[in-house]
C-alpha cells in the first residue's frame, strides 16, 4: 500500500475510534433492559448497602417497590433526579426496611444493583414544632463531631458505591432544621456523571436522626459540560484516538516482522502477557461490571474510560517492547524517532507511526497540563469555600484528575527509556522514591483507614520500588508509567489534604504489584531475560555507542571488497554433511567480519573414514581468511593419500610452517569416524578439545596434545602430538567448534564460557544434529544481547544415531575398519 | 570494539619487562606488537612479559610473541613469560605455547631466571 493509503486508512479508523470513545454512552444500553438479577439479588444487596451505612437491618421487614413507575414517580416528586437521568438506568427497585422504634431504611438500586438512593431515619416522622429552638455552641459543635463521625464513617462505602472519585465539600455547616441541626455533603461531580450526590445528617439529641443520600442535578454543571467537553476531552479523545492509530500501526508492523522473522516469537508471548496484564487489570478495575460481586460498584462509562487508559497502556508497552528486544534499543531517543527505521521497516512507514505516537503524547500532555496546573495552584492557594467563590472550581474534577494522570502514564511510558539515557539515573530513582514516599505518606494520612490495608499498601508499594530499583527495564518504566496514576493521586492528597483518593491509590497499587509479582516470576523462569535487564543504563548507553562507532568506521573501509570475499568464501564450505552411516553430522560457521578465519569440512581419507575438520586461523578479517583459504587448498591435497590423521597433522604443519609468516598459526581439531566400531579418533593440533556428551547426558572434553598447526617445525610438532579415540553410543554427541563459541562474549565481557556451552549441548542431546547446533547458536545469540561479535564461530555437531536402523536395512560398512592409532 | 589495553615498561637489570593490561586482540595486538618491534628493534633481546592484568588475549595477540620469538632468540635473547591468569594460561596451554615459551608462575620468576640462563635452552629448533 501507498503512503496515503496508509494515511487514508489510519484517518478512518481513528475517527472511528474517536467516535466511540466520545460516544461513552452506547454502552448504556446494557442497562435498559430491565432487572438483570433476581429478586434475591437486589434484596441481598439492599441489606447489604444498609448494612454499610450503619442501618441494622437483620430482622427488620423489608417490602418492595420495583415499578419502573413508581421510582420515576419518587425520583421526580422529590426533585432529586430529572427524569433524563433516571432514563438512563430505568429500571429501579426501591427496599423499604422497617425496624422497632419508628426506625426505617430505605435502599434504592439501580438495574445493576448499584444503589441511587440511600435513606436511613425515622418513619412517619412528626416534625417538632420548635422554630425557636437554638442550640447553643456546645450543641453544635457535639453534632459537628457527631456529624463529622458518622460522615467519615461512610465516605468510603459512598465513594465505592458512587463511583470513585467523588470528592464530598461541605455545602450546608449546622443549619438548624426543627430540632435537628442539618450538615450537608456535595460531592464534585464524576467524569461520566451528570449529577452531583448530596448526603444529608441529621442530628438530634446527641445522635444521628437522619441519613440521606441521593442524587442531584446540578444545573450549572450542564453549561459547563459542553464548554468542557469541547476543550478537554476531545482533545484527550484525539489524543487517545491518534494513540490508538499508533497502537494498531505498531501491530501491524511488529506482525509483519514477525513473519520476516526480524522478531523472535518469544516476542508475541512477552507482549501478549504485557498486554493481557493491562486488559486485565483494567477489567477488573472498571468493567467487571456483572461478572463481579454486586458490592463491586462500577460505571460502564468510567469501565470503559478505565479499559481505554489500560488499552493504551498495553498498547505504549507492545510498542516499547517491539522497538527491540531489549531496552537498549527504547533508549537512543533520536534513533528511535526516525534517524534508523523502525523494525528495519521502511523508514517512511516507520516515521510516520512514530510522529502519531509522538503527537499522541504531546496532545494528552497539552491538553492536560494547563487543567491539571490550574487545580494544582488554586488547590494549593484557596480552601473550597474560596475556590468556589472565584469561579476556580473545575468541572470534572474527578475526571480532571484521571486525565492528568493519563498524562503523566505517557510521560513516563514513553519518556523513561529516554530519560534513562539522559538523565542521571540517581535523579530518576530519586524521583520514584520521592513519588512512592509521596504514596505512603498519603495512604497514612487516612484516618480510621483500616491497618491491614495500609500495611498491604506499604509491603507492595516496597515491592514495587524494589523492582524499578533493580530491573528499570522496559516493564519496570510502563509500570510506572500505571504507578504514576494512583502515585499522582497520592501526591495530591499529600499536598492538597484531600481524602477522596486513597481507595483508589491502594487499590491501583495492589493491581499493580500483581504485575509485578507476575513479572517477578516470568523473570525468574527466564535468564536469558534476567541478565538482559541487570545491564546498567550507563553499560547499555555506553556498548550501543561504541557499537555504532566501531561499525560505521569499518563498514565504509571494507564493504566493497568484502562482499566479493564473502561470497568466494561461503563457497569453499561444504554445503552438505556427508551421509556417514549411523551419524548424523551438522556444521555452521558465522564469521564475525564479513570474512572469517575459521573452517570446517569433511574429507575422506584414504582408509574411507569420513573426517570432520574445524579449524580456526589466527587473527582476524582478510588475512586470516586468506590463510584460511589456503589450509583448506592443503588438507584437500592431503586427504586423498592419507589415512593417518596424525600424518596429515604433521604434514600440514609443515607446509603451513613454510608458507605463513611467523605471527599467523592455525588451530585445528580432527574427527574421524568408524562408522563400524563407532569409534571416532580425535586430534588437536593447538585447537579446542572436542566435547563429548554421552547419552546419559555425561559431558567432557576429550584431552589429548597438540600444538597449533604453522608454529614449529614439523618434528617438533610430531612429537607433541597425541591422538584420542572416543566411542561414541547412539544418542552420544560429539562437538567440534571454535573458540568464537566459548569466548563469545555480552557487553558485559562476560564469556559463554565451556561449562555453558556444555551444559546447553547436554540438554540438547535428545535433539537432532542441526536442533543441537541451532540450539547453541541461540544460546550464543541471547547470551550475547546484541554485543560485538569478536570470533568467528564454527560448530560441527556429530551425532551417534541408532544403529538398529541401519543394520536392520542391512547397510554395512564397504570399508575396513580402522584402528585409531595406525 | 575498542578495548582497553595498556603496556607499562619496565627495565630490571637488563630485562625489558613489558607489563600487559586488559584485552589483547585483534585490535589491540598492533599496539603491543609496536611496543616489541621498537624495543627489539633497539637490541633489547631480554623479555619478559607480565601477565597478571592481562584479562584476555586472543589468536592475534599470540601471534605478537611468535613474530618476534626467532629474531631474539637468534640474537641469544628470549621472550619470557610470567603471572598469567588462569584463564589466559589456558589459552596458551591449548596452543602449545608452553612448550615454545618458557612460562613462569610470577613475572618476577621469569625476570629472575635471565640471572640463571639468559639465553633460551634450545627445544626450539
Amino acid at each position: 500500500m501507498k503512503k496515503i493509503e496508509w494515511l487514508l486508512l489510519f484517518a478512518l479508523a481513528a475517527a472511528g475510534l474517536s467516535y466511540v470513545v466520545s460516544r461513552a454512552d452506547l454502552l448504556e444500553p446494557l442497562a435498559r433492559y430491565g432487572p438483570i438479577a433476581s429478586e434475591s439479588f437486589y434484596e441481598t444487596t439492599a441489606r447489604r448497602v444498609a448494612a454499610d451505612f450503619g442501618a441494622g437491618v437483620e430482622g427488620w421487614a423489608a417490602s418492595t417497590t420495583s415499578e419502573r413507575d413508581s421510582a420515576l414517580r419518587l425520583a421526580t416528586e422529590r426533585s432529586l433526579v430529572s427524569p433524563e437521568w433516571l432514563l438512563r438506568s430505568p429500571y429501579a427497585v426501591t427496599f423499604t426496611f422497617d425496624g422497632p422504634d419508628r426506625q426505617m431504611c430505605r435502599v434504592t438500586l439501580d438495574s445493576r444493583g448499584t444503589p441511587l438512593r440511600f435513606f436511613l431515619g425515622l418513619r412517619d416522622e412528626v416534625q417538632a414544632p420548635v422554630n425557636a429552638w437554638e442550640p447553643d455552641a456546645r450543641e453544635v459543635e457535639e453534632a459537628r463531631a457527631i456529624a463529622f463521625d458518622a460522615f467519615r464513617s461512610q465516605w468510603r462505602f459512598a465513594i465505592a458505591a458512587l463511583t470513585a472519585d467523588l470528592g464530598f465539600q461541605l455545602t450546608a455547616d449546622a443549619v438548624v432544621d426543627g430540632r435537628d441541626i442539618v450538615f450537608e455533603w456535595t460531592s464534585k461531580p464524576g467524569p461520566a456523571a451528570m449529577v452531583a450526590w448530596k448526603l444529608t445528617i441529621h442530628v438530634r439529641d446527641g445522635a444521628v436522626r437522619r441519613f440521606d443520600l441521593a442524587p442531584q442535578i446540578l444545573e450549572n454543571l450542564r453549561a459547563q459540560t459542553s464548554s468542557y467537553e469541547s476543550t478537554v476531552t476531545y482533545g484527550v479523545i484525539a489524543a487517545v484516538a491518534i494513540g490508538l492509530a499508533g497502537f494498531v500501526w505498531a501491530f501491524v508492523l511488529t506482525v509483519l516482522n514477525l513473519f520476516r522473522g526480524r522478531l523472535p516469537w518469544s516476542f508475541v508471548l512477552r507482549t501478549a502477557i504485557v498486554v493481557g496484564v493491562f486488559l486485565l487489570t483494567g477489567f477488573l478495575t472498571g468493567a467487571g461490571l456483572r461478572a463481579l460481586p454486586p458490592d463491586w460498584y462500577s460505571h460502564p462509562a468510567r469501565a470503559f474510560n478505565f479499559l481505554m487508559i489500560h488499552l493504551l497502556s498495553g498498547a505504549i508497552a507492545t510498542v516499547l517492547i517491539s522497538a527491540g528486544r531489549s531496552a537498549r534499543d527504547a533508549t537512543d531517543f533520536r534513533r528511535w524517532l526516525g534517524v534508523e527505521d523502525f523494525l528495519k521497516l521502511d523508514w517512511a512507514k516507520a516515521s510516520v507511526a512514530r510522529a502519531m505516537w509522538t503527537a499522541g503524547l504531546i496532545a494528552a500532555i497539552w491538553v492536560s497540563a494547563p487543567y491539571l496546573a490550574l487545580s494544582w495552584i488554586s488547590g494549593v492557594l484557596f480552601d473550597s469555600a474560596t475556590r468556589q467563590s472565584l469561579g476556580l472550581n473545575i468541572p470534572f474534577g474527578g475526571s480532571l484528575a484521571s486525565q492528568s494522570s493519563l498524562a503523566v502514564l505517557f510521560v513516563f511510558a514513553f519518556c523513561f527509556p529516554v530519560l534513562k539515557v539522559y538523565v542521571k539515573p540517581r535523579l530518576l530513582r530519586g524521583f520514584l522514591a520521592v513519588l512512592l514516599g509521596a504514596a505512603a505518606a498519603g495512604t497514612f494520612r487516612v484516618v480510621d483507614f483500616p491497618w491491614h490495608a495500609v500495611a498491604l499498601a506499604a509491603i507492595c508499594s516496597g515491592l514495587l520500588m524494589v523492582y524499578v530499583y533493580v530491573r528499570f527495564g522496559v516493564l519496570a518504566s510502563v509500570l510506572g508509567g500505571i504507578l504514576a496514576i494512583p502515585l499522582s493521586r497520592a501526591l495530591f492528597l499529600t499536598v492538597l489534604g484531600d481524602v477522596t483518593m486513597q481507595t483508589w491509590g491502594i487499590a491501583f497499587l495492589t493491581v499493580a504489584s500483581l504485575v509485578v509479582a507476575i513479572a517477578f516470576v516470568l523473570d525468574m523462569r527466564n535468564p536469558a531475560r534476567e541478565e538482559e535487564q541487570q545491564l546498567s543504563d550507563e553499560e547499555l548507553a555506553l556498548f550501543e555507542r561504541e557499537r555504532q562507532r566501531a561499525v560505521l568506521s569499518q563498514r565504509d573501509q571494507m564493504l566493497g571488497e568484502f562482499a566479493l570475499a564473502q561470497q568466494a568464501q561461503e563457497r569453499i564450505l561444504p554445503s552438505q554433511p556427508p551421509y556417514v552411516e549411523g551419524f548424523e553430522i551438522s556444521a555452521i560457521c558465522k564469521p564475525a567480519l564479513h570474512v572469517g578465519g575459521d573452517l570446517y569440512d569433511y574429507l575422506r581419507l584414504h582408509d574411507g573414514r569420513w573426517t570432520c575438520c574445524v579449524a580456526d586461523v589466527s587473527g582476524k578479517g582478510v588475512s586470516a581468511a586468506l590463510y584460511m583459504t589456503l589450509t583448506k587448498g592443503l588438507l584437500n591435497a592431503l586427504r586423498l593419500d592419507r589415512g593417518d590423521l596424525m600424518e596429515i597433522a604433521t604434514v600440514l604443519n609443515q607446509r603451513l610452517y613454510e608458507v605463513m609468516r611467523r605471527r599467523y598459526f592455525v588451530t585445528m581439531s580432527l574427527a574421524a569416524i568408524d562408522s563400524a566400531s563407532r569409534n571416532v579418533e580425535v586430534l588437536r593440533a593447538g585447537h579446542l578439545p572436542m566435547l563429548h556428551v554421552r547419552v546419559s547426558g555425561e559431558a567432557r572434553f576429550v584431552e589429548s596434545q597438540g600444538m597449533g598447526l604453522g608454529l614449529t617445525p614439523s618434528t617438533f610438532f610430531r612429537q607433541k602430538l597425541t591422538a584420542a579415540t572416543v566411542r561414541m553410543q547412539p544418542g552420544d554427541v560429539a562437538v567440534l567448534y571454535s573458540d568464537g563459541v566459548t569466548e563469545a562474549m555480552n557487553p558485559r565481557r562476560e564469556e559463554f564460557g565451556e561449562a555453558r556451552f556444555a551444559s546447553v549441548v547436554a540438554a540438547a542431546r535428545e535433539s537432532t544434529a542441526i536442533e543441537i547446533r541451532d540450539r547453541v547458536m541461540e544460546e550464543i545469540l541471547r547470551f550475547q544481547l546484541g554485543a560485538e561479535v569478536h570470533d568467528d564461530i564454527t560448530m560441527l555437531v556429530l551425532k551417534a544415531t541408532d544403529a538398529s536402523m541401519d543394520e536392520r536395512i542391512g547397510i554395512r560398512p564397504d570399508w575396513d575398519t580402522a584402528d585409531s592409532g595406525d | 570494539m575498542p578495548e582497553s589495553f595498556q603496556i607499562r615498561e619496565e627495565l630490571i637489570g637488563e630485562v625489558r619487562v613489558f607489563h600487559l593490561k586488559g584485552f589483547l586482540d585483534a585490535h589491540t595486538a598492533p599496539i603491543f606488537e609496536a611496543a616489541l618491534h621498537a624495543r627489539v628493534a633497539a637490541g633489547s633481546f631480554r623479555i619478559a612479559v607480565d601477565g597478571s592484568e592481562l584479562t584476555y588475549i586472543s589468536s592475534a595477540g599470540l601471534g605478537v610473541f611468535m613474530s618476534f620469538i626467532e629474531e631474539v632468540r637468534e640474537h641469544g635473547g628470549d621472550i619470557r613469560i610470567g603471572g598469567l591468569v588462569a584463564k589466559v594460561r589456558q589459552v596458551f596451554d591449548i596452543l602449545g605455547f608452553d612448550e615454545i615459551f618458557q612460562i613462569f608462575t610470577t613475572a618476577g620468576d621469569a625476570v629472575a631466571s635471565f640471572d640463571a640462563s639468559p639465553a633460551a635452552e634450545g627445544e626450539d629448533d
